[in-house]
């Protein structure tokens, strides 16, 4: 089996955003609309200080809450791992985002923001509501880039290692600190790099495919 | 939809001066993706910052300028309404060329040009012909004050660099005082983002004085609060236990590769060979002194066995003196830890732990066979860059940090201290593209190509005196006979070191050479009084002095009597008012300028308040450049990273009636008959042959220009048509070029004793002229002083507060991309002031507070608080360039607080050496 995921490596991280601007720029989303974050504190007390950076997407999870409540199928995961939402199916009952115990789901309300407010939409977003329509009224988050995956797939690459087969934020990051691959492949980069990491407050028990290397 | 187009289109990033080479993709007509180029080292080899990927929000913003603006507003000021009225390009360029062509035969003087330290090369090139026209005066207006004065000059003496970087591919332990490289900020940002994160993640550890915990000192292993402005103190008190304490030293560096063997006599000068006037140093091996080139030290095994004292004491030409290195090390002593801890708050103990690892972790003496090669290995290295050089000690901090290099060895060898590499044996095909430091004036390293050379006036000489070293290799101007009327060398050829010395003991020893193309910080040029509106004339060691917005301007000119004011002002990316210091300083100065005329991609703060006609500019996707490569000693890969040479192209046609402003300058010189000029600009930028030459009259496109320049560079299968459809050529980098060091014979200085002769030419020259100049910093010996930042005594201005470079932003256009001010408003820092929660507490502040920051002379700026633990207590910081106000920015408007204009802009607080601006201030802080 495949199973696909992600490794974080916070080591190399710097928290410079450019993961959840491409993503954003890589699914043409809307003013507002994150599929990806990055999450900035601090721990300890002066001077033993450190900066702590999380950069955080939907966690494809093993045993996802949000598919688990879905009333209607619309939130499936896939064999592969990957979690994604049928809009078709998606009535917008929104029991997913409060059930997602990592908040990565977004309502889509459409309320036609604009980046430029007051100033119409963009020759960007004009094409970008084309090429990636989103469905008014549905929960939108990450997908995991699976349309590239599949793409790629098709095309006879190899996701994490061929960038048009791997996700936009792991090509971006300009510190290379994010790996995608098959954590159920031993010998891929990922499963190995996992091993090194953690999976974010585990104690939600929904057994996340995201993993963070902690210094 | 159906998809017509969907191509991918190699480029390069034009958000900041690191120009990472980037693939954009266009479906439709339309640009839709910005990433990476994954096959280029010309940064994160396939990443790319957030400021990078917003580009495409930089060309769509409908706040874009369109069409050529003129002001109907007679008034000018920071807030004023220009009361724009659009105007056709002819009336614009009809307006302009008129202007500037009387001022250009009137005095070119009374013209002014500042440009953008973003696309450094692309302005400084655009810029070039109005040099070349008579232009004296030009300024990078705000990155320059807030960039290198003194860290450009230092790394320039030390590194023939622009700056300096750790060779993190094989550094073990790097040091930082007050650096953004590695955190998608600095030079070189995106390959030192991909290359320090490597580091970081092999264990490399990462000792970072910074007084915030944010970005350089939030990828810490060891975080180091420090007080501003005391980050020389504490590299001192580790040279002072590197070399009294640990006797951890490199000794070979040391003797071969600087003026630590030099003799010095009392009066503190170099004792000379009474004949020829070189620097005697004393051979052990021989016991007697010796000229400083004695013995050629063409490689390293060749400097191991140079046997130069670096101690003792020697009667040498009737007078008794003492290596360098001698003086060096009884001066260092006053510099104990307890001293730097006092003054920077570091704890004592932590500096002699910081030293001794650094001195253990250079593995001194240890050497690597890199291709056939031995170098050495020295994987520590210690870095600077705004935020220790910021200060009114800026040169003298940099070369504190140059000394802790220089002592261990560490520079520009296998995993230390590096520069940009300055030598380049050439493209292979070619051999063009070749440049290399040399052994100049003294012994000393010299160059020819340094920085963007046509922004900085180049250190024209044409008279070498005193030694033969910098003739060689040039080119002689006259036929030199000697006083027996013998031929020694005839015009036009080239000086041998046979030669050199012959015309070196000429009784007038003053040979005419062919002016050099452009020049390095050294030798430095002889401080005179030529009229200079910055001062430039005065304090040669500075790069970029804020006199053209200085408070003290006018004062200043009337005191050296400058025979002009300025009469038009032509700018390009720049917004002064927003990013320099003090608004009343800047505004009263700008208000001055009776037309000033602004190329710009908004209106901004500069335009809205003082430009008299606004040019729509083109984005760097809308528009051709093909000489941001050709970075002299800055921004391409380190190391051994390949040369990379990187086309920006357009990707998208320029919207309604937008021009780039390269061609825009090109056609107000043909406006103004000023074509010759123009051309002959050209041909000393490309350094064309006769076959390539462009001819007086001879007109070309872009297009034209760029593929008879690259193919001269990299051959006639490289021209434009080859780099439109690659973005870029590469070829390896050899290990003479990446650690050059012991490749190129010549030394740099640890002892300053060029600072006694300019001292006097200065103080005589300043004394005249009746201005108030603190000589304490001209002093042979590497110091510490302290700033007026730390003299203030009144205890109600308790914190000093500073600007930090944010990652999401560079320069002062990133806040209006929609992208990145989403980001900026989730970071909890970005927007807000911050301070150490307890001394927030202490204050009875919180968080969202609203307060005002104030200086001692009141001036406020005001801003919502955020606390942090990760701030050193005594200081308060803001991201610098926020606070914008101008409408047509509308997305940045209102966002964040203005820190500059807490900054006074004035030579008193200047470094007096390099007149850095001080970049920090004493505040108070309240509720409001």
């Amino acid at each position: 089996m495949t199973r696909w995921g992600m490794v974080i490596n916070l080591n190399k991280c710097i928290g410079c955003y450019a993961c959840m601007i491409a993503c954003k720029q890589e699914h043409y989303l809307p003013s507002q609309v994150f599929w990806g974050r990055v999450l900035v504190g601090e721990t300890g007390k002066y001077p033993t200080v450190r900066k702590q950076v999380y950069p955080v997407l939907c966690n494809h999870c093993q045993d996802a809450a949000c598919v688990n409540v879905c009333p209607t199928g619309a939130s499936i995961k896939r064999e592969d791992g990957i979690v994604i939402i049928d809009y078709d199916k998606c009535v917008g009952c929104r029991y997913c985002v409060m059930a997602c115990p990592y908040q990565q789901r977004t309502f889509y309300g459409d309320d036609g923001k604009e980046y430029f407010p007051g100033q119409g939409f963009t020759e960007w977003e004009i094409i970008g509501r084309k090429l990636n329509p989103l469905q008014k009224g549905t929960v939108v988050k990450c997908t995991f880039c699976a349309e590239r995956v599949d793409e790629g797939i098709k095309r006879g690459l190899k996701p994490g290692v061929d960038r048009d087969a791997t996700p936009a934020c792991v090509n971006a990051c300009p510190a290379k600190a994010r790996f995608f691959g098959d954590l159920d492949d031993p010998e891929s980069e990922v499963s190995k790099l996992a091993k090194r990491g953690s999976q974010l407050s585990p104690e939600h028990g929904t057994n996340p495919s995201v993993y963070y290397i902690i210094r | 939809m159906r998809i017509e187009e969907d191509i991918k289109i190699p480029t390069m990033c034009g958000r900041c001066y690191a120009g990472c080479g980037v693939v954009v993709r266009r479906v439709n007509g339309v640009a839709v993706q910005i990433e990476g180029n994954p096959d280029s080292d010309m940064g994160p080899r396939g990443g790319l910052c957030a400021k990078g990927i917003s580009g495409l929000q930089v060309l769509y913003d409908p706040n874009r300028l369109n069409v050529p603006l003129k002001r109907t507003n007679p008034e000018k000021g920071l807030h004023a309404d220009p009361k724009w009225k659009e105007i056709s390009w002819e009336d614009a360029l009809t307006e302009i060329a008129d202007k500037l062509g009387k001022i250009l035969r009137d005095e070119p003087g009374k013209l002014m040009a500042q440009v953008s330290i973003l696309r450094t090369f692309f302005a400084s090139f655009c810029m070039k012909p109005l040099y070349d026209a008579g232009m004296k005066n030009i300024w990078v207006g705000g990155g320059g004050l807030h960039c290198g004065s003194g860290a450009h000059a230092v790394a320039g003496m030390i590194n023939s660099s622009w700056s300096i970087v750790p060779d993190f591919d094989n550094c073990n332990y790097v040091i930082y005082f007050g650096a953004s490289k590695g955190t998608a900020a600095g030079h070189s940002s995106g390959i030192s983002t991909r290359l320090a994160a490597e580091f970081r993640d092999r264990g490399g550890r990462f000792v970072i004085f910074d007084p915030l915990c944010n970005y350089a000192g939030g990828k810490a292993t060891d975080w180091v609060p420090l007080l501003p402005g005391t980050d020389g103190a504490i590299a001192l008190a580790m040279c002072n236990i590197l070399v009294n304490e640990l006797g951890i030293i490199d000794k070979v560096f040391l003797k071969a590769k600087t003026n630590a063997p030099y003799l010095i006599g009392p009066d503190g000068r170099y004792v000379r060979d009474k004949e020829t006037k070189r620097c005697l140093v004393w051979d052990q091996d021989e016991e007697r002194a010796v000229p400083h080139d004695y013995r050629d030290i063409p490689s390293y095994k060749a400097a191991c066995s140079v046997n130069y004292a670096l101690e003792g004491e020697y009667k040498v030409a009737g007078v008794v003196s003492h290596p360098a290195f001698e003086l060096i090390k009884e001066h260092l002593k006053q510099y104990t830890p307890e001293m730097a801890s006092r003054v920077s708050t570091v704890p004592a103990e932590k500096i002699r732990t910081i030293a001794k690892e650094f001195a253990q972790a250079a593995k001194v003496g240890s050497t690597i066979v890199l291709d056939g090669h031995e170098v050495p290995m020295r994987p520590a290295s210690a870095v600077l860059f705004r935020g220790g050089e910021g200060h009114e000690n800026s040169f003298m901090t940099c070369f504190a940090v140059a000394l802790l290099n220089m002592l261990v060895g560490s520079g520009d060898v296998y995993g230390g201290t590096l520069g940009w590499p300055p030598r380049s044996l050439g493209h292979p095909e070619t051999g063009r593209f070749a440049f290399s430091p040399y052994r100049g004036v003294d012994g000393f390293m010299q160059t020819d190509y340094f920085g963007p050379a046509m922004l900085h006036p180049p250190h024209r000489i044409d008279e070498v005196v005193n030694t033969f070293d910098g003739l060689v290799g040039r080119v002689v101007k006259e036929t030199v006979h000697n006083k027996d009327g013998r031929l020694i060398v005839e015009a036009g050829s080239v000086v041998t070191k046979e030669i050199a010395y012959e015309l070196s003991r000429l009784p007038e020893r003053m040979i005419k050479v062919e002016q050099f193309k452009s020049g390095g910080p050294w030798p430095i040029t002889e401080p005179a009084m030529k009229g200079n509106a910055q001062l430039k004339d005065i304090f040669t060691v500075g790069f970029d002095p804020g006199v053209l917005g200085s408070s003290d301007q006018e004062e200043i000119w009337q005191k050296i009597k400058l025979p002009y004011r300025f009469e038009m002002m032509l700018s390009w990316g720049c917004n002064t008012p927003l990013s320099v210091a003090s608004w009343e300083a800047i505004e009263n100065s700008l208000k001055k300028i009776p037309f000033i005329v602004v190329a710009e991609l908004f209106n901004t703060e500069l335009t809205e308040g003082f430009a008299d006609i606004v040019l729509p500019d083109c984005s760097y996707l809308e528009m051709l450049s093909w000489i941001e490569g050709k970075g002299m000693n800055f921004n391409y890969p380190y190391g051994m990273g390949d040369w990379c040479y990187h086309l920006v192209q357009p990707v998208v046609e320029a919207r309604k009636e937008r021009r780039s402003f390269l061609t825009v300058i090109w056609e107000i010189f043909d406006r103004m008959g000023y074509r010759a000029v123009l051309n002959k600009s050209m041909n000393d930028f490309f350094d064309f042959d006769e076959k390539h030459a462009l001819k007086p009259d001879e007109k070309f496109t872009e297009e034209e220009l760029a593929d008879r320049s690259l193919k001269f560079w990299f051959g006639e299968k490289h021209g434009l048509a080859y780099f439109k459809e690659h973005g870029f050529i590469s070829w390896p980098k050899k290990v003479e070029e990446a650690y050059w060091r012991y490749f190129v014979d010549c030394r740099v200085p640890v002892y300053l004793e060029f600072m006694i002769d300019i001292k006097e030419k200065i103080k005589e020259i300043t004394d005249q002229l009746g201005f108030d100049i603190d000589f304490t910093q001209y002093s042979p010996y590497i110091m510490w002083a302290p700033c007026s930042i730390h003299k203030e005594d009144n205890p109600e201005y308790d914190l000093y507060c500073f600007s930090y470079r944010d990652v999401l932003h560079t320069g002062s256009a990133t806040m209006e991309q929609p992208w990145i001010n989403e980001a900026s408003m989730m970071n909890p820092y970005t927007y807000n002031i911050t301070m150490n929660e307890e001394t927030a507490k202490k204050k009875g502040l919180k968080d969202g507070d609203n307060i005002v920051v104030e200086t001692i002379t009141g001036r406020q700026v005001t801003g919502t608080l955020k606390t942090l633990q990760g701030s050193h207590p005594q200081t308060c910081s803001i991201a610098a360039c926020s606070g914008h106000w101008a409408k047509g920015m509308p997305i940045a408007k209102g966002k964040g607080t203005n820190f500059d204009n807490l900054l006074e802009i004035d030579l008193k607080h200047s470094d007096p050496v390099s007149l850095n601006l001080e970049t920090a201030a004493r505040v108070r802080v309240m509720k409001i």
